[in-house]
């Protein structure tokens, strides 16, 4: 948790001194590029590494096995764990929209649309980095390369992929206005905002929804109805 | 309470249990066999970690793959060494009381319980990652039975326990054999099965071989010569007098000119005259072993012999 503490208070540092870079940011530009930059871009970072403690790790250390010998279906020992992690990848979130709105003393107009855009996103991201993790042996490699490959490069692209971009759904969710001249092209492309269509909100929303709870239902029958043995055991 | 049907488990190309059939009810049963004869697999079988390829695995009459019905009745205490290290050991069973459904206090309650039975409730404040073999031991076989399960499975329980803790383990599986419970022990040594049980199963290279009362393969070991390598300071001396013994078939002394490797028909009553010759007449013996004390050797008797 720590390290994140630390990012959250990078976010207040990076929100408070803005001004500095740009003299004619507002509080809410401010706010908004810190969102954009920071808090959104770090989150699949954080929902790769937690989402790999969900059971991946479990596998790694061994311990699954103490946990498949308990008296819980093994879909709902999944989906509890998934809950758990979502939850914990949005507090963190939280904590670093609370710093960056506490560094630039404004944005708090687009906070309960980025609480709901960082929401789904870390139940989409976690979802999906879940299911990539039973699939897959060394997913954190995986994940991180989803998180910033695909992530950085497919929201700015100009031909309307974006739709197979969680980042852009959470950015057509939160609705930010243009963050000004503040931002400037590299940072829009590193905020992935390059590439701008006119996703709706409502769509996007349903959208995450509906993936989420494709990735966690995927997620709970692999888990179900396969063995999770040492590897040597079953090599 | 267990039966296992026909039941064999592939690895890929290579076989873990092959075709075995048998059923496990209350007491204690140890699973006799080397590394490798399948031990492993077949306690994943039982506890529902895997699926058999071929066959079928029943535990009071149902399948035990995701299968919270069987869990609840059945403790596993796995061979691997791996805990959350950053846990206590009270930290940790309470944990898995809770995960087999207990409320905060209740887990923690059962958990000191069975810490205590263990032998484990002065350390038990100590993180995992600082305790010993021995107690780590110990800190499995309390989160295997601390949901009380009908059915308890040990694999190698007593890799790592010291004399006294080899004692305590065994007067704790005595205890819960006296309750009623149905205990399954693995292990590859044969001596620390005599300790637990007369009841096996022996399996090699993952069939079962033999089924039921130890003493049938002890009397099956002792209708052949005994192999006893005594090592001398005098062999010829030594060789001399014992085969004079009723009992001695052959003596051979090595090319060291330090060993006689005997071969005895009735080993105990050979052992007891050997002590006797050895305080009595002073006979010059530096140590003497058995080779036919293992598990190999029971192997090739019940395979070969």
């Amino acid at each position: 948790m720590l390290p994140w503490l630390m990012l959250a208070f990078v976010a207040f540092l990076f929100a408070m001194f803005w001004g500095r870079f740009a003299s004619d940011a507002t509080p809410a530009d401010k706010y908004v590029n810190v969102i954009n930059l920071l808090i959104f871009r770090l989150l699949p970072l954080s929902a790769a590494i937690y989402s790999t403690m969900i059971v991946a790790q479990e596998i790694e250390q061994k311990t699954i096995v103490y946990l498949l010998t308990r008296p819980i279906p093994r879909w709902q020992l999944i989906i509890g764990r998934w809950a758990a992690t979502a939850t914990t990848v949005v507090i963190i979130s939280v904590i670093g929209m609370i710093a960056a709105q506490m560094g630039s003393r404004g944005g708090s107009a687009f906070f309960a649309r980025d609480l709901l855009a960082v929401a789904l996103g870390a139940a989409a991201y976690t979802s999906l980095f879940m299911f990539i993790t039973l699939l897959f042996n060394r997913a954190l490699i995986i994940c991180v390369l989803f998180a910033f490959g695909w992530e950085s490069s497919v929201p700015n692209l100009p031909t309307g992929l974006q739709g197979l971009s969680i980042l852009s759904h959470m950015q057509a969710i939160a609705k930010h206005p243009d963050g000004g001249e503040s931002g400037g092209q590299v940072l829009d492309l590193i905020a992935g905002l390059l590439g701008k269509t006119d996703m709706n909100p409502l769509t996007s929303g349903f959208g995450l929804v509906v993936f989420s709870v494709v990735m966690v239902g995927l997620s709970a029958y692999w888990f179900s109805t396969h063995e999770f043995i040492p590897r040597e055991d079953s090599e | 309470m267990i039966q296992i049907t026909n039941a064999s488990r592939w690895y890929g190309q290579i076989i873990g249990v092959n075709d075995v059939t048998c059923e496990i009810g209350p007491g204690i049963t140890a699973l006799l066999g080397m590394n490798g004869a399948g031990k492993s697999t077949l306690m994943r079988l039982i506890t529902g970690q895997m699926h058999p390829t071929t066959g079928s695995v029943k535990v009071f009459g149902e399948e035990p793959f995701d299968n919270p019905n069987v869990f609840r009745k059945l403790g596993y205490c796995p061979e691997i060494d791996n805990f959350y290290e950053y846990m206590n050991g009270l930290e940790f069973v309470t944990y898995m009381a809770e995960m087999a459904g207990y409320g905060r206090a209740e887990a923690k309650k059962r958990a000191m319980e069975k810490i205590e039975m263990v032998g484990m409730a002065d350390r038990v404040k100590k993180p995992i990652k600082g305790y010993s073999k021995g107690m780590r031991q110990r800190i499995k076989l309390a989160q295997a039975m601390v949901h009380d399960p009908e059915i308890i499975l040990l694999d190698e329980p007593l890799n790592g326990l010291d004399p006294v803790g080899r004692h305590e383990f065994l007067s704790v599986l005595g205890h819960l054999s006296e309750l009623g419970k149905t205990i399954i022990v693995s292990s590859h040594i044969l001596y620390e099965v005599e300790q637990m049980t007369r009841s096996i199963l022996l399996l090699h290279r993952g069939r079962l071989l033999a089924t039921g009362d130890l003493r049938v393969i002890r009397d099956l070991i002792d209708k052949y010569p005994h192999k006893v390598r005594i090592e001398t300071p005098k062999p010829r001396e030594v060789a001399g007098k014992l085969t004079q013994l009723t009992g001695v078939v052959s003596a051979k002394i090595d090319d060291r000119n330090e060993v006689i490797n005997l071969e005895v028909n009735n080993p105990n009553e050979f052992y007891e005259i050997l002590s006797r010759l050895v305080l009595e007449d002073g006979l010059p013996i530096l140590s003497f072993t058995s080779p036919d004390n293992n598990l190999e050797s029971v192997f090739q008797y019940l395979v070969e012999g």
